[in-house]
């Protein structure tokens, strides 16, 4: 079958070469033209553009940077008594004053806040990384071992933390080392329950189909396939984990049973300012305002993260 | 090379169980063999049990009776490490090019899976090698190694899956309906691909589609699955020209042509109804209630697969 | 017959992304008369989705974007319009059934009602003869015991069930034109079959234009009238179905026709001729030709410069560098459907 085009316009100036053929495009055709974008630089350009997580972010980096160099600012030690210097209101010397000892309490702020996040954090990070290994498990096996844990799990729920933080604080004595591990021996429950819920969903898709029909282990599929699906979940609840470990150690410090003098922390330092508080309310304020900040700061920072890695607002 | 066919299904068996009281019976008594070298279809709609078949052939669920034999081995007998050892030498190809392909992995790795896997290689150069390899048989470049799955098109995505099962140089495939997800032109570069390295390697198929002219373009022998039954199994050419079983009629006629004088010119004989819950079946052939010719004796009665002509099997009491 | 319900010319959509814009359509023009089916048929990404709902005005702007082109629905330009306005055409004069109902049932509300509602939306009268016309469309698409179906939701259907429920309730308000996109890719067969029936029949009671969007080659033998053939977000080639499949002039729809192999054709272990490649990215379309990099013919030119359209006495055009006089003579290759075109085995 013959035809008569007529074409709506034509370019007349063309080289006869130019309908030559071309065997070189095909080269072009399986080229990836986007950048290689991972999965976490991905996050982390959405991240940038959230303005409020940003904020948290920053205050973050300050506080951390306040932590470890804040102390060498100040005039004195932080366990450098001067009782002739006692209750001094901040001022040009003492930039947050001196408590009743006499002690700077700028040196003291920052060197409380390096127990509390360093409490926050490992106090964070160890039952998380428990309570994804039992989520995994429990989530992959499922049957009558995640029915095991998941009462187990339960019942320990049921049981107020304080009570049996109290009971292991006075097994262990005071210190750092007993306030994290009775604070991680509650909080690894709620991540437990949330990475088993998502194991479950992603045990069913065919990339784990696959990686059983090539013979993988089933702790590799858990360890390699698995909790790596899961870390944009793990992170976030790190970050929100955090603070509330913070919030825990100072409440745990407020009420006696944390940190002993002269060492300190963020509660610690509100448990004494508590007692001086009406005729020195700076000694209260000042940490407790930094605990309000920190707190503020991670919560900021988590949501902004969760929002970031909703696969649903990925464009 | 013996003469015993590759893959044999013995009356296999595979219920779930959704509820208290309730019985899905995905795969009742399904029998076939596949011969080496060649490529059984395997077609039905949606929830006929056709991709629990292919799950249940290799493993991935646990029959609940009948057998697998692989090469003469009980696939479902074997132990942990005799399993392990099998899945070197059968494979699978999945559906959903998306959700197949762990999106944390770099597409080397998910290749390299089944090779480390089974240490397949010694060296880390030799992986590295065998990863290239791979990928430049699918028709992809080395380039396309350290980048992730979400970079790839459906097409793409696909042909990393097929390098994936090769990898481990399997004998066996399952294809579950390796290529219901993607384009036309695409469909048809992943067929060309499976036919030529069943050419090259002598691969054995089971391609498992709700396709039929894809199917019919690939496969040898083709058998049509109904509620959880094979109704119909026969050489593929004859199954398309001269169906016995009133399902495949109707599943056959419902196929638009891609040929416009066809579809005009054609008379219409539509299947009415649609596929009933596979839920606490009743007794009696299952496709009774959609059946043209269905009588008192097949709503009581299961009909038996019988050999309606040399090679042509078919479970119905009417022809 | 023969009256022209919609007219679209030169239109381009872009979408503004984080790494720059994607061009999806990239200047596109059809029409479509009343009670005709004109297939747009691409790959996934070709931009048949977005072109139409640009014109049901359902894309979200931003990140969607008109960058030119118009729309003209009986006499009327729609670009420009605002959403209010565009309320009056929605439902009203264009209706829109998708590949997955579900999306677009509210799983909360009675069939019946949802159908009544829509009605109600856009025409003054009672709820009881709403209620009257509900019964009537659900009578029509073909549901068994329509009275009963009225107050059942909408999770207790099967997908072939709700696509008509989506027909019903589309069809309600007797829109002009009716765009299906993908409306039987989740369906099996034999279900795929009804509802094509059932869309035929409508459109020979009622009238109605219909747009549909599909990838199946089957599918669009069995309904279209005319076929758009897309590619990288522009129309390559556009004619009669019958010019289109038995007449090809675009090397893009070559190679779908060849790369599908017909029912009616028997295995003769020979290769399906496949396209080569991916589908261009429209983050940084091609200068030249969008199909060029996956085309067994490609010139110099093709790389360089877009094609011009070839028309033919009838109407039906395609573009492509090969139809120029200069170029050199490629015979198409060789279908099956040509050769068989209209017989039976």
């Amino acid at each position: 079958m013959k035809h008569i085009f007529y074409q709506r316009q034509i370019i007349e100036d063309l080289p006869p070469e130019a309908f030559m053929p071309d065997p070189e495009a095909h080269r072009r055709a399986e080229v990836i033209s986007r950048p290689n974008i991972n999965f976490w630089s991905d996050v982390w350009r959405r991240f940038r553009k959230n303005r409020v997580a940003m904020t948290g972010l920053v205050i973050i980096a300050l506080l951390v940077l306040l932590c470890v160099f804040g102390p060498l600012l100040a005039p004195t030690s932080y366990e450098f008594t001067n009782m002739k210097a006692a209750n001094l209101a901040p001022s040009g010397a003492n930039w947050f004053g001196t408590d009743k000892l006499g002690r700077d309490l700028w040196a003291r702020v920052w060197v409380g806040g390096r127990i509390s996040l360093v409490v926050g954090v490992i106090g964070a990070v160890l039952p998380t990384i428990f309570g994804v290994i039992v989520g995994g498990v429990s989530g992959y096996f499922g049957g009558k071992l995640d029915m095991i844990i998941m009462r187990v799990i339960d019942i320990i729920m049921c049981i107020p933390s304080l009570i049996y933080i109290i009971l292991i604080m006075l097994y262990l004595g005071t210190g750092i080392l007993p306030i994290v591990l009775a604070i991680s021996m509650t909080g690894w429950m709620g991540t437990a329950r949330s990475i088993r819920a998502l194991v479950m969903q992603l045990k069913v898709r065919e990339f784990v189909l696959a990686a059983r029909a090539l013979g993988s282990s089933p702790m590799k599929i858990i360890l390699r396939h698995l909790i790596p699906n899961c870390s944009g979940i793990i992170v976030v609840s790190l970050s929100l984990h955090i603070p509330s470990v913070i919030f825990q150690e100072a409440y745990l410090s407020f009420i006696g049973l944390g940190i002993q003098s002269p060492m300190t922390s963020w509660g610690q330092l509100a448990q004494i300012g508590g007692e001086v508080y009406r005729n020195y309310p700076y000694q209260l304020l000042i940490p407790s305002a930094v605990i309000c900040l920190v707190m503020l700061a991670f919560n900021l920072f988590g949501d902004g993260l969760r929002d970031s890695l909703d696969p649903r607002l990925r464009d | 090379m013996s003469d015993l066919p590759l893959i044999q299904v013995r009356e296999l068996k595979k219920y779930f169980y959704p509820k208290k009281g309730q019985v899905l019976k995905a795969v009742d008594n399904v029998s076939f063999d596949i011969p080496r070298g060649t490529t059984l279809g395997l077609v039905g709609e949606s929830g006929c049990g056709k991709t629990t078949v292919g799950r249940t052939i290799l493993r991935l669920y646990e029959r609940d009776s009948g057998s697998v034999l692989f090469d003469g081995i009980d696939v479902h007998g074997v132990s942990r490490r005799e399993y392990k050892a099998l899945t070197r030498r059968m494979q699978m190809i999945f559906q959903d090019p998306y959700a197949s392909l762990d999106p944390r992995f770099t597409v080397g790795d998910i290749v390299a899976e089944g090779i480390d896997n089974h240490g397949l290689c010694a060296t880390r150069a030799e992986r590295t090698e065998k990863i290239y390899r791979l990928l430049e048989m699918v028709g992809l470049n080395r380039e396309h190694a350290s980048r992730f799955p979400h970079e790839f098109s459906g097409g793409q995505r696909q042909r990393v899956g097929i390098a994936r099962a090769l990898a481990v140089d399997p004998e066996f495939i399952v294809c579950d309906e390796a290529i219901s997800a993607l384009d036309v032109s695409i469909q048809a570069q992943v067929i060309n691909l499976l036919m030529e390295l069943q050419g090259e390697l002598g691969l054995t198929y089971l391609f498992i589609a709700h396709d039929l002219s894809m199917v019919r373009h690939i496969s040898d022998r083709t058998a049509v699955m109904y509620l959880g039954q094979v109704v119909e199994h026969a050489e593929t050419d004859e199954l398309f020209t001269n169906p016995l079983h009133p399902y495949t009629k109707g599943l056959l006629a419902a196929v638009p042509r891609a040929d416009p004088r066809w579809e005009r010119s054609r008379e219409r004989r539509l299947m009415t109804g649609e596929v009933p819950s596979p839920i606490n079946p009743q007794p009696g052939c299952r496709f009774c209630a959609r059946c043209p010719l269905a009588t008192d004796e097949c709503r009581h009665e299961d009909p038996e697969l019988r050999e309606a002509a040399p090679g042509h099997f078919v479970a119905c009491r009417h022809v | 017959m023969n009256e022209r319900l919609l007219t679209v010319e030169d239109l381009r959509v872009s979408f503004d992304t984080y790494a720059g814009e994607v061009q999806a359509v990239r200047g596109v023009s059809f029409h479509l008369d009343r009670g005709e089916t004109l297939a747009i048929v691409g790959e996934s990404g070709s931009g048949k989705s977005v072109t139409v709902q640009t014109v049901m005005a359902l894309n979200p702007m931003p990140p969607a974007r008109i960058k030119s082109g118009s729309i003209v629905y009986k006499g009327r330009e729609l670009v420009g319009l605002s959403d209010r306005e565009m309320d009056a055409y929605r439902g009203k004069e264009f209706a829109m059934i998708f590949q997955d109902p579900m999306t677009s049932l509210n799983p909360t509300m009675k069939v019946g009602r949802q159908i009544a509602e829509g009605i109600l939306m856009h025409e003054d009268i009672s709820r009881q003869e709403a209620q009257e016309r509900a019964l009537n469309m659900l009578r029509m698409v073909g549901l068994p015991n329509p009275e009963l179906n009225m107050v059942r939701f909408p999770h207790t259907y099967s997908g072939g069930m709700r696509q008509r429920i989506m027909i019903a309730i589309a069809l309600a308000c007797n829109p002009s034109i009716l765009i299906a996109d993908e409306p039987t890719t989740a369906l099996d067969v034999t279900i795929q079959a009804q509802i094509l029936e059932l869309m035929n029949g409508l459109k020979a009671e009622l009238g109605t234009g219909i747009i549909l969007i599909t990838h199946d080659l089957g599918v669009v033998a069995r309904m279209a009238d005319r076929i758009a053939v897309m590619y990288g977000g522009q129309i390559v080639e556009c004619g009669s179905a019958d010019e289109i499949f038995y007449d090809p002039l675009h090397p893009y729809t070559w190679g779908l026709l060849g790369s599908m192999p017909s029912t009616g054709v028997r295995r003769e272990g020979k290769k399906l001729i496949a396209i080569p490649g991916t589908p261009p990215d429209l983050f940084a379309p091609p200068p030249g030709c969008a199909f060029a990099a996956r085309c067994p013919h490609c010139m110099k030119i093709c790389t360089q410069t877009p094609p011009e359209q070839s028309v033919t006495e009838s109407g039906h055009y395609a573009s492509c560098w090969l139809l120029d006089k200069r170029a050199p003579q490629v015979e198409p290759p060789e279908f099956d459907i040509r050769k068989e075109g209209g017989r039976d085995e």
